[in-house]
Parts: C-alpha cells; sequence; structure tokens
C-alpha cells in the first residue's frame, strides 16, 4: 500500500527514467526508433528461414505463429534482463539521493512496454500482410499484455534483488534465458512434446502466455477459463513473490551496491 | 522555545568490510558451508549525538575518512544508522552530489528534467524554474547539447543550479560551494547564502575552512566517527588549526577495558565528564555549557548530575542550568575568566552485568 502512494509521489521520475531509456537507446543511430520495430521483424525472419523448412508446413501461419512468439519472449527477456541489472547500474544515484529503489527495476520494465507496443505494431504489419482475420477476441491482448508485464515484473524485482547480492546473476542468467527459451514453443509446436512431459511442459508461465497469445490471433477463440487462471495466476503469484523478496532483501542494498 | 530541526541521537554506522569480497554465488557458499562468512566491521560514524535548531547553520569539519559525509548521509535518508536514531523535522533538501544522475546523452535540457525529478521537484516546478536555471547555470545556447560535449566546470554549473532552486527547511551541503571559476563561485556562494538567509537550518560539509568560518555559526568536529568539539564556530575552528594548546587541555577517560577507553580532551563547548573538578576558561560570552554524553546505553533513569562553581573573580552572577534529561549544563560568568566546576554524579553499572565501572582519571593540568 506505502509502495503505492509513494509511486504516486515518484510518478514524474519514473516517467523521466523511461523517457531517458527510450531517448538513449537509439541515440546515435541513424534508423532510431525505427529499431524497435524492425528489430523483432528481422529476428522472425531469420527464424523463418532457418524453421520454416522444419515446421512451416505442419503450423499454419507460420509467420505470424512465430512473430507471436518472438514478441512475447523478446519482451519477458528483454524486461527481466535489463531489470537484472537495474539497481546494480544505478548505485551511483542509491548512494547518494534517496530514491525508493523499486523503482529501478520498475522504469525498466516499463521501458520495455514500450519496445512491446513497437513490436506490436510490426505483429500487426505481418498479420495484415499475411491476411490473418481479425477477430474481436484482439481486445483481450490488452488483457494479457497485463498478466505478462505483472509476471515479467515480478521476475524483474526478484533478479534484481539477488543481483545486487550476486553479481554472477547476470550470467547465470543469461544461460537461464537461452534455456527458457528453448522451452517455449516459440519456432516449434507444443503439439511435438511428447504427451508423457506435456503435464510439465505446460506449467512454463512464458508457454502459458505464448499459447494464450496464439488462441487469440490465430485461432480466433477465447481463452478457456484455465488458461485465463494459469496466465493471472502467475502474474499475481510471481508480482506478490518479488514484491517481498525485494522488500526483505532491499534494506541492505545500499551497502552492497 | 527554539525549534528543533534535526535531531541526531547516539547515531551509529557501521559498514562491512569483507574480508576476501564474496560477491560471486560461488564463493558465497563455499564460504557460507565453511562457516566463514566473517566481516570486518568499520564504524565510519561512533555515536554521534547533536541537536540542530531552527536557522542554524552548522558546519562539519574533520579529516577525510573522519565520517562527515556518512553522517550526511544518514540524514539525508539515503543511510539509515546501524544503531541510534535521526529525526527530521521539516523538508529537507540533500545536496550531497552534484548531478547525481546526469545522462551523458542526453542533452543539457532533458538533463535538468532528469536531474530535477530525481531531486523531488515536480514537473511544474522544473518548467517554472527552467529558464532561471539555465540563466544562473550561464549555458543559454548550450541548452540542446549534450552533456558529454561541456566542460567538467560546465556540468557541475547547471547541476548546482538546478540543486538550488528550491527552498527547503533542512539544507544539508556537502562540499559543493567550489564549484567552476572565480566568478561562478562567488555568484554561488551568493545564492548559498540567499537560501540561508530565509530561517533555513544548514548543515554543511566543507574543507574550506575560510567558508565554514564565514558562513556558519556552529561547527561540529568530527575524527574516526567521534564528536571531538560542538561549539561555536571561531573556537572550534581554531582548535581544529591548532590554535588552542591542547597539551595544557585537562582529558579524561572513561572505561575500563582497553577497547572501552576513550580519552577525550576537554573543550570549553565539549562534553563533560561525569566526575570531577575542571578549570574552564569561559569564552568571549562568558558562557560555559557542556553536555555529558553517557558511554553506557542501559541507565535506570535515576542518574542525577549536580554541579558547583568555583570562580576567581565572583563578582559575576552564574547562572546554573542541569537539565536532566540531557546531562547539559550552562554557566555564565565573565568573559575570559577561569572557572572551576566540580562535578558529582551518582552513575553507577548494575552489577554483574559486566565488570565495567564508570571511572574517570583526570590528568593533572598543573603538571604536577
Amino acid at each position: 500500500m506505502n509502495a503505492i502512494r509513494t509511486l504516486n509521489r515518484y510518478r514524474f521520475l519514473l516517467g523521466q527514467l523511461v523517457a531517458r531509456d527510450f531517448k538513449t537507446r537509439y541515440k546515435r543511430s541513424v534508423l532510431g526508433v525505427l529499431w524497435s520495430m524492425l528489430n523483432p521483424l528481422l529476428t522472425m525472419g531469420v527464424q523463418y528461414l532457418v524453421f520454416s523448412h522444419f515446421f512451416g508446413s505442419s503450423i499454419e501461419n507460420y509467420a505470424v505463429y512465430l512473430l507471436i512468439g518472438t514478441v512475447t519472449f523478446n519482451f519477458f527477456s528483454e524486461a527481466t534482463q535489463s531489470a537484472l541489472t537495474a539497481v546494480t547500474g544505478s548505485a551511483s544515484l542509491i548512494t547518494k539521493v534517496y530514491i525508493p529503489t523499486y523503482v529501478f527495476p520498475l522504469s525498466k520494465v516499463l521501458s520495455s512496454c514500450i519496445n512491446l507496443g513497437f513490436s506490436t505494431l510490426a505483429l500487426y504489419v505481418i498479420i495484415l500482410i499475411q491476411r490473418v482475420p481479425l477477430n474481436w477476441f484482439h481486445l483481450l491482448i490488452p488483457v494479457l499484455y497485463v498478466a505478462l508485464i505483472l509476471f515479467s515484473l515480478g521476475i524483474g524485482m526478484i533478479l534484481s534483488a539477488l543481483m545486487v547480492y550476486f553479481r554472477d546473476m547476470q550470467f547465470l542468467y543469461g544461460v537461464v534465458i537461452t534455456l527458457w527459451m528453448y522451452l517455449t514453443p516459440l519456432f516449434y509446436s507444443a503439439d511435438m512434446i511428447p504427451e508423457s512431459l506435456f503435464g510439465i511442459y505446460r506449467l512454463n508461465p512464458m508457454y502459458q502466455y505464448v499459447t494464450f497469445f496464439r488462441t487469440l490471433v490465430l485461432e480466433g477463440a477465447c481463452p478457456t477459463p484455465e488458461q485465463f487462471l494459469f496466465c493471472f495466476g502467475y502474474a499475481l503469484g510471481f508480482m506478490l513473490i518479488g514484491a517481498l523478496v525485494f522488500r526483505a532483501m532491499k534494506k541492505k542494498f545500499i551497502l552492497y551496491v | 522555545m527554539e525549534q528543533v530541526m534535526i535531531e541526531i541521537n547516539n547515531a551509529t554506522m557501521d559498514f562491512r568490510r569483507e574480508s576476501g569480497g564474496s560477491n560471486s554465488l560461488k564463493e558465497f557458499v563455499v564460504r557460507l558451508l565453511k562457516g566463514k562468512l566473517q566481516y570486518d566491521r568499520f564504524r565510519a560514524v561512533d555515536g554521534v549525538t547533536a541537536q540542530i535548531k531552527k536557522g542554524e547553520v552548522c558546519g562539519i569539519i574533520g579529516r577525510n575518512g573522519a565520517g562527515k559525509s556518512t553522517l550526511l548521509k544518514m540524514i539525508a535518508g539515503v543511510l539509515s544508522p546501524t544503531d541510534g536514531s535521526i529525526r527530521i523535522h521539516g523538508k529537507i533538501a540533500p545536496m550531497l552530489e552534484l548531478g547525481a544522475g546526469f545522462d551523458q546523452e542526453l542533452t543539457a535540457k532533458e538533463n535538468i528534467y532528469l536531474n530535477g525529478a530525481i531531486l523531488g521537484y515536480s514537473r511544474d516546478f522544473i518548467r517554472e524554474r527552467f529558464d532561471q536555471i539555465v540563466d544562473f547555470a550561464e549555458l543559454r545556447e548550450f541548452v540542446d547539447q549534450p552533456v558529454r560535449t561541456f566542460s567538467s566546470g560546465m556540468m557541475m554549473r547547471l547541476a548546482f543550479s538546478i540543486a538550488t532552486q528550491v527552498d527547503p527547511e533542512i539544507l544539508i551541503v556537502d562540499e559543493i560551494l567550489s564549484v567552476g571559476d572565480s566568478h561562478f563561485r562567488q555568484k554561488s556562494e551568493g545564492r548559498m547564502r540567499q537560501m540561508m538567509s530565509g530561517g533555513t537550518t544548514v548543515l554543511m560539509v566543507s574543507h574550506v575552512l575560510g567558508q565554514i568560518r564565514s558562513m556558519c555559526d556552529r561547527v561540529i568536529w568530527l575524527d574516526h566517527g567521534k564528536v571531538v568539539m560542538d561549539g561555536d564556530a571561531k573556537t572550534v575552528c581554531d582548535a581544529y588549526e591548532g590554535l588552542i594548546d591542547f597539551d595544557n587541555a585537562p582529558k579524561f577517560e572513561i572505561g575500563h577495558h582497553m577497547d572501552d577507553i576513550q580519552r577525550i580532551l576537554m573543550y570549553p563547548d565539549n562534553w563533560l565528564p561525569p566526575e570531577g573538578s575542571y578549570k574552564i576558561k569561559t569564552g568571549p560570552m562568558g558562557l560555559v555549557s557542556g553536555n555529558l554524553r553517557c558511554p553506557f546505553d542501559d541507565l535506570t533513569g535515576k542518574e542525577k548530575i549536580s554541579i558547583s562553581l568555583d570562580c576567581n573573580e565572583d563578582e559575576e552572577p552564574i547562572v546554573i542550568r542541569v537539565t536532566e534529561e540531557h546531562l547539559s549544563f550552562e554557566v555564565k560568568g565573565k568573559p575570559d575568566t577561569v572557572v572551576t566546576v566540580h562535578i558529582k554524579s551518582n552513575f553507577h553499572r548494575s552489577p554483574g552485568k559486566d565488570e565495567r565501572k564508570l571511572s574517570v582519571v583526570l590528568e593533572d593540568t598543573d603538571g604536577n
């Protein structure tokens, strides 16, 4: 509760931090902000070239299928990886000015949200080119995004707090995120997972978010209550754990950053 | 009744000095398993007690590493004390570091907003003061240039200009007055004086003693995290610069164990040892006052301190005020005379808790 009240006070600062990330990200690059759209498109393009031979024939609208996975997972990976170094990277500020530390991972996740917006635009370009029929369930995408953002924020808070004490986290997490990517059906179909393992496989939160997204866009159907439950259960659960871990660990940040 | 703005109560700050460093998970686990997770403790600030009243301009002096900046950071809320407490009554503007969070890639204009936000200004406030900030820093033509192209002097001017826009009740200043060339330094000193004039309580750290002498009315001298002396600016600065003959000043020790013994010089304005007779020279105002800082924290509340005086020339009336809570006293006598203060107290320690007893070892002032 207290955090929400201070959030209001630090909203302007949060805005400035996000604006700084956005402005400095593509500064001195020729194409500038266009990269936010080009990036997922190019990644998708490369993956399409490589994987369409293997999986393209068995999956309908493979380009869109692929891009939904890329957009979702890229957001998650970017948000958590930038949140990871959010606290340690702001050491010079934390030791000099009093600012509630959770502002830093939060600003990093919010910065990634801007990118998510641009890559969603890119996704719609491909959806229109591929003539995937639009439907009313697209309106549920923001709902999905809210869950995805909360989930990423929760993970990001945990990582940023751990990072203060163990700098190995950044290398460790780089490996984890790669493994996580392969465990999520981004370029292959989840049908390929053997029945016996599927019970565990579907516990992967990212599997749930990606599948939820594809249900809306590719199947034009409403996700099942179970899917809703998974998506929001993970979001709220990890958000809570993240906030608790962060709160418990932040007291001694200043002595370690 | 003067309002107390900052209450520092036995504030102590320990830092951990890792023996060997365990910043990696592997090392941490290995050392945890071996049970060797030890840290050397480094006490940066050690039991500082002070009250800063409204409108006071208080300087903090001391050598590098004396704990000045750590103390300011605790007051600013950046660090929370390991022990003791610090209470702030009023709106505080800490100027600990100029240009915290400047982004090299952003323009001066963008940085004004960013740095302002970090300092806790609102968007409207910055918008309103924007021209003032730019003009004071004399950077009008460079507003749209990224600050990485700035010289360090330009950067500091901009930072100073942003930081001094507020009219706080309490101002914390850490060594920021020596900014830019002499022209700008004069200007910034003027700005500081202007900020101080409106009844603002100021706490400042500076190594430039001239600045301290001219701006402060009270000075606290820290050494190794402890208050060596706390009093009016001239006396403390004189003492700090070695203008007072310490060898002939009375000294006393408290404590029993070697670790525990504190040798504290007696100054006209400093702590009063609990028992004994002291010859004290009155200041130019004829005032003698003292504070007792008890080295123990488990007092029963029944401790008493009584003070009686001998005056060499006892024509002047003597006022004694003993506040029991703060264990402080104040004596008014003739200026520049020697007053002998006899102090008695009934401080004692409950036996069995540990073997420490309060003892006072007076060093002979007469050289006998």
